[in-house]
Order: structure tokens, then C-alpha cells, then sequence
């Protein structure tokens, strides 16, 4: 769940909330402007329906949808996805808890497979690889690590009207940094909203994706990215992330964010 | 394996638009390989670690452009599997260094010879051998594939090995073959019957002449990692024919591969299954695809271990004699 909540780089699964503080959009460090990413205020808790859809190179289009919802819990933050549709997952669900990043601990995940009736927790040390089989990978949606690349402040650039933030990202040895699978980044970010609002991806000098928030949408005060696309350059296809019917701060209670409540599902 | 298939599929796609109608598509696959002989064989403890460490500097190994000369590798020192571990399900690395205590080594013993993308495509049924299934990012070539068995051998060496890499493909591989068929449908296909069909045409390739026998190799898909998915979930999703028992099931096992953020599964067949793959490893002469029940062939894509690519990379001491004879 370094996914969920506040995933700061895709956002997708980020929403956002502006800060009470306006950020100056001058002389301000990379370092600084991505921790308040990393750091930016989603509410305490936000449900969403989410879509997933996946189009692959040949135009084969895969859709799946889920209900998500999200919690945080001290430093950590909760998450739990239920998938409604196709009907063949209808019913799997996944829990996601993620820690602080000082903390150094691993994501802790549980399955649970209607077809079986019971959970299982899962684990991989592969951050890299893709999430749910989408262009999305994991390291991709997770909340962002400030200290996994050096940055290098491009100055402004204007994008759909806003004015974005140009940095650029590179590992320390210029190798792929093995958690995520890259080597370089180029980000811009609106540093107002505390977003980013493109992403590109490259390993060993190529651009392998390309992340967009093309959806934007101000809920309830918190900046709610309500539609991204990440486009693999590579494989040739491309996942449209759908946020919809978003909802904060409505008390989702905490026994939702457990093994038990897995294997029964949200009623 | 996966991201050998991955790149493969993307090729086929290509060639798909131009093979619907007519001949299906045959190329030589730009795989080359290295078999490397450990001093006293591959479940050895101390060199499990720097093989790690060995195979992760190849990325170093640049060509004359100053890139790096690898696209991918596949091997023990490198790849990730899906296993069951005591009530987890993990995805992990095939080499743990953090487990090569007695109990490790026999797990991963009992590991290689279980999962169907690793056996004899990785170890030598006598556990003498490992091979090493790597793409370049060029255009295969015979000084690529020295450059980096050289490399290979160096890195080994310099942790006290002496190992030498072999003039002529002596190795277990040598004289054999690894074909790759992909079998295509114009519509999403119901899964449990794909795999059925799949099924026949692996009972027929196992019975037909030439075919592999199992010290050398076998023939595997999608269907062979499902079962072996479904046994680690404690084999309640699977018939008794170790099929799924519904697209429910299927689906559910897909789900569970993606949310560890495997590839295996969807490079072995897509989701949807309007594509197969069908793998045969270890035949020493060409063999003739099996008809799929709906499907058409393709794509077919052929490696022989041959002088360009193929290496033994031999870190025994008689390995060393015999070589330095030739």
C-alpha cells in the first residue's frame, strides 16, 4: 500500500489534497518538492471504484474493476481492493498494508480466491515486474522513495495550462535501481497540487513508459487524479487507470482492514 | 523464461498480420546459451553466491558502442519463481543467499526439479551442469556470446575457479534443439478447453519420434505451470487430470500469478487465449508441430545449440584437461 494512499508518483491511486500551505513554485530543491508528494495530505481515509483498462499491442483490450478502499493508521497505511467485475474475479480481493519508508519493511500483501474460500498471504521481492498484469508495475504505484534517485532541477515548463516542474532523475551508479527497474526519470510535477502529472520512465537510456494524469478532479478539497494512462514503449501497450465515485474521510472502519473481513467482503 | 517468451511473443505479433493465411512463420530464435560445469556440481553451496555475482556482471559486458551487450538472461542466478513457502506464497529469487544451509540446498534441489520453466532448461538431469539462457541486444553473434562466456569465466575464476571455456559445444546441450510454437485463435477462447486441447497436443509430442526423453528435456506450456500453481495452493483448484476445474478457477490462478507480479503465466498463454505457446526442450532433430483443436500455428521459433550459439563454460578439473586436449 505504499500503494495506495499515497502513491506519489502515479497518483492514480493518490489522490491528493492541497496543501494548507501554498508552495512556492521558485527556488525550491527536487528533494523537497517530491517529499511533499511523498507526503501530501490524502484525507484519512478515501473510497473509490476503480477501472482498470488494459490494451495491449495487438488491441486487445482486458477490463477489470474493483472497489478500493484506503486507510491510514498512524504511518502506515491499509488498503484493501475487491474486484466486481469480470465476473470470473468477482469476489478476489487483496490487502495491502504498507510501511514507513524509514522503516525498511517490506509491503505485507494477502490474497484471498473465492474459488478456494480462503486467503493467502503473498510476498515477492520483485518491485519491478507488473502490477495486477497491467503496464502499471508495483514500484510504479507505491508511495514515491525520495531517496532512490539523485535529482536535477530543469526548471518550468507549461503543460495543459499548468506550470509544471521539470526533474530529472537518475540513479547514483547510473545502473537500474534494482527495487524499481529504472535508471532515469523524467518528472514533472505541479508543485501547487503536490502531484505529478508525467512521469517518464527509462533503463540503461531508453524510455521504456510514460505515465499521464489525463484526468484531474478537485473532491471534496483533496486534488483527485480520476484518470492516468501509462504507455509501455516497449511492449507496445498502454493501461488507462479510472477513479470514480471518490469519497474521503468517511470513517471506513478499521475492522475492514483485516484477514477476516478478506474472506467475507464488503457488503 | 518469461521474459524470453515476452519478447518472443512480441516478435510473433508482428508476424502474426503476414502468417494468418498462409505458412506460419519459422525463424531461429536469437537465444545462445551457456552451460557451465561447476567444479563438483551445482547444488554446491559456496558457489551458488558467485554465481549470483557472476552472472550480474554480465550486464557490464558492453559492446563496441559502449552499451551493455545483454537484453536478458535466464538462469538459476537469476531468475524468480513462484513458490510455496511454510503458509506464504512468495515470489522469489531461485538462489536465495540467505538460504543455502542444508535445508535451502534441498529445497532448491526439490524447486528446480518442480517447476516446469526451470528443470532440464536450467540444470543438467545429473545436476553437473546449469545453463545460462541469455539474449543479446544486437543480433546474436559468435564474439558476443564469447564475450560474455569469457567474462563469465573470469568472474569465476577470480573467486578461485579455474575454468575454461570450451572450444567446441561439448555440453549437455549439445546436438539439441529448443523449438517454440505459438498457436493463435481469432477469438477469446474459453480457457479450460484451450488447455484441454493443449493437453492432446503435449501427449502427442511426448509420443512422437524424436521427442525428448526426460533426461534431456520435455515439452511444456501454460498448462504445465497451472498445475504447477494449483499444486503449491494445496491442489484444490485442479481436476484430477491436474487441469483447472473452471474458468473460474483459471481465472483466480492468473489473478494470483499477477498480484505477484509474474509474467510466466501471460507469456505462456494471454488471458484471453487467443494465444498459445507450446515449448519443446531437448529433441536432436526438428519435430513437426502438433495440431492445437482450434487454434492455428503461427509462428514457430527454432534454437540449436550450434558453434555461434552455444559455450561450455567448464569449471572441472578433468574438464580442463579434456579441453586444453582438443
Amino acid at each position: 500500500m505504499k500503494l495506495l494512499l499515497k502513491s506519489a508518483a502515479l497518483t492514480l491511486l493518490s489522490l491528493t489534497m492541497l496543501p494548507a500551505f501554498a508552495v512556492s513554485e521558485k527556488s525550491i530543491k527536487p528533494e523537497v518538492l517530491l517529499e511533499q508528494v511523498r507526503d501530501r495530505d490524502d484525507g484519512d481515509d478515501r473510497r473509490s471504484r476503480m477501472i482498470l483498462e488494459q490494451t495491449m499491442s495487438d488491441g486487445f483490450v482486458r477490463e477489470r474493476e474493483l472497489l478500493m478502499l484506503e486507510k491510514k493508521f498512524g504511518a502506515e497505511r491499509k488498503a484493501v481492493l475487491y474486484f466486481t467485475a469480470p465476473a470470473d474475479t468477482a469476489g478476489t480481493g487483496i490487502l495491502m498494508f504498507s510501511y514507513e519508508e524509514a522503516s525498511g519493511k517490506d509491503d505485507d500483501q494477502w490474497l484471498y480466491l473465492p474459488a478456494l474460500r480462503q486467503s493467502r498471504r503473498i510476498a515477492t521481492n520483485s518491485k519491478e515486474g507488473p502490477f495486477l498484469g497491467t503496464d502499471f508495475s508495483f514500484a510504479d504505484i507505491e508511495r514515491l522513495r525520495v531517496d532512490d534517485y539523485l535529482y536535477e532541477d530543469q526548471g518550468t515548463v507549461e503543460i495543459n495550462g499548468r506550470t509544471l516542474h521539470k526533474i530529472a532523475a537518475h540513479t547514483a551508479n547510473g545502473l537500474e535501481n534494482p527495487r524499481t527497474g529504472y535508471s532515469q526519470r523524467e518528472i514533472f510535477v505541479d508543485a501547487e497540487r503536490q502531484l505529478i502529472m508525467r512521469d517518464e520512465f527509462y533503463r540503461e537510456g531508453r524510455h521504456i513508459k510514460t505515465f499521464e494524469v489525463t484526468g484531474l478532479k478537485e473532491i471534496e478539497g483533496y486534488w483527485t487524479v480520476t484518470e492516468a494512462v501509462m504507455t509501455n514503449h516497449v511492449e507496445g501497450g498502454f493501461t488507462r487507470l479510472l477513479r470514480k465515485e471518490t469519497t474521503y474521510n468517511v470513517g471506513i472502519a478499521e475492522r475492514l482492514f483485516n484477514e477476516r473481513t478478506l474472506r467475507s467482503g464488503i457488503q | 523464461m518469461p521474459r524470453v517468451l515476452n519478447t518472443l511473443l512480441l516478435a510473433c505479433v508482428l508476424s502474426a498480420t503476414t502468417a494468418q493465411a498462409a505458412q506460419p512463420l519459422t525463424e531461429y530464435d536469437e537465444w545462445q546459451v551457456i552451460s557451465l560445469y561447476p567444479p563438483h556440481g551445482v547444488y554446491q553451496a559456496e558457489l551458488l553466491p558467485q554465481l549470483v555475482t557472476a552472472v550480474e556482471g554480465l550486464w557490464q559486458v558492453q559492446g563496441s558502442d559502449g552499451e551493455p551487450l545483454l537484453r536478458s538472461v535466464d538462469s538459476l542466478a537469476s531468475m524468480n519463481v513462484i513458490v510455496a513457502q511454510q503458509d506464504e506464497v512468495r515470489f522469489r529469487r531461485i538462489i536465495e543467499k540467505g538460504e543455502l544451509n542444508a535445508a535451502g540446498m534441498q529445497r532448491l534441489q526439490a524447486l528446480v526439479e518442480e517447476h516446469p520453466l526451470v528443470q532440464r532448461r536450467l540444470v543438467s538431469a545429473d545436476g553437473s551442469a546449469t545453463h545460462l539462457w541469455l539474449r543479446l541486444k544486437k543480433p546474436a553473434t559468435a564474439e558476443g556470446l564469447q564475450q560474455l562466456s569469457d567474462h563469465l569465466a573470469a568472474s569465476l575464476n577470480a573467486a578461485g575457479h579455474q575454468c575454461v571455456v570450451a572450444a567446441n559445444a561439448r555440453g549437455p546441450l549439445a546436438g539439441r534443439y529448443m523449438t517454440q510454437w505459438q498457436y493463435d485463435t481469432p477469438q477469446r477462447a474459453d480457457g479450460v478447453a484451450a488447455l484441454q486441447a493443449l493437453a492432446t497436443a503435449q501427449q502427442q509430442l511426448s509420443n512422437a519420434p524424436g521427442a525428448p526423453d526426460s533426461e534431456h528435456g520435455r515439452n511444456y506450456s501454460a498448462l504445465n505451470l497451472l498445475s504447477y500453481l494449483g499444486g503449491i495452493l494445496g491442489g484444490e483448484l485442479l481436476d484430477a487430470n491436474g487441469l483447472p476445474q473452471s474458468n473460474a478457477a483459471l481465472a483466480q490462478m492468473y489473478m494470483m500469478a499477477e498480484s505477484l507480479r509474474s509474467r510466466d503465466l501471460q507469456a505462456l498463454a494471454r488471458p484471453d487465449f487467443r494465444q498459445l505457446q507450446l515449448v519443446v526442450l531437448g529433441h536432436k532433430a526438428p519435430l513437426n508441430a502438433p495440431p492445437v483443436s482450434n487454434y492455428q500455428l503461427t509462428h514457430t521459433s527454432i534454437w540449436q545449440a550450434s558453434a555461434r550459439d552455444y559455450r561450455v563454460l567448464d569449471c572441472r578439473a578433468q574438464g580442463l584437461v579434456t579441453s586444453e586436449n582438443e
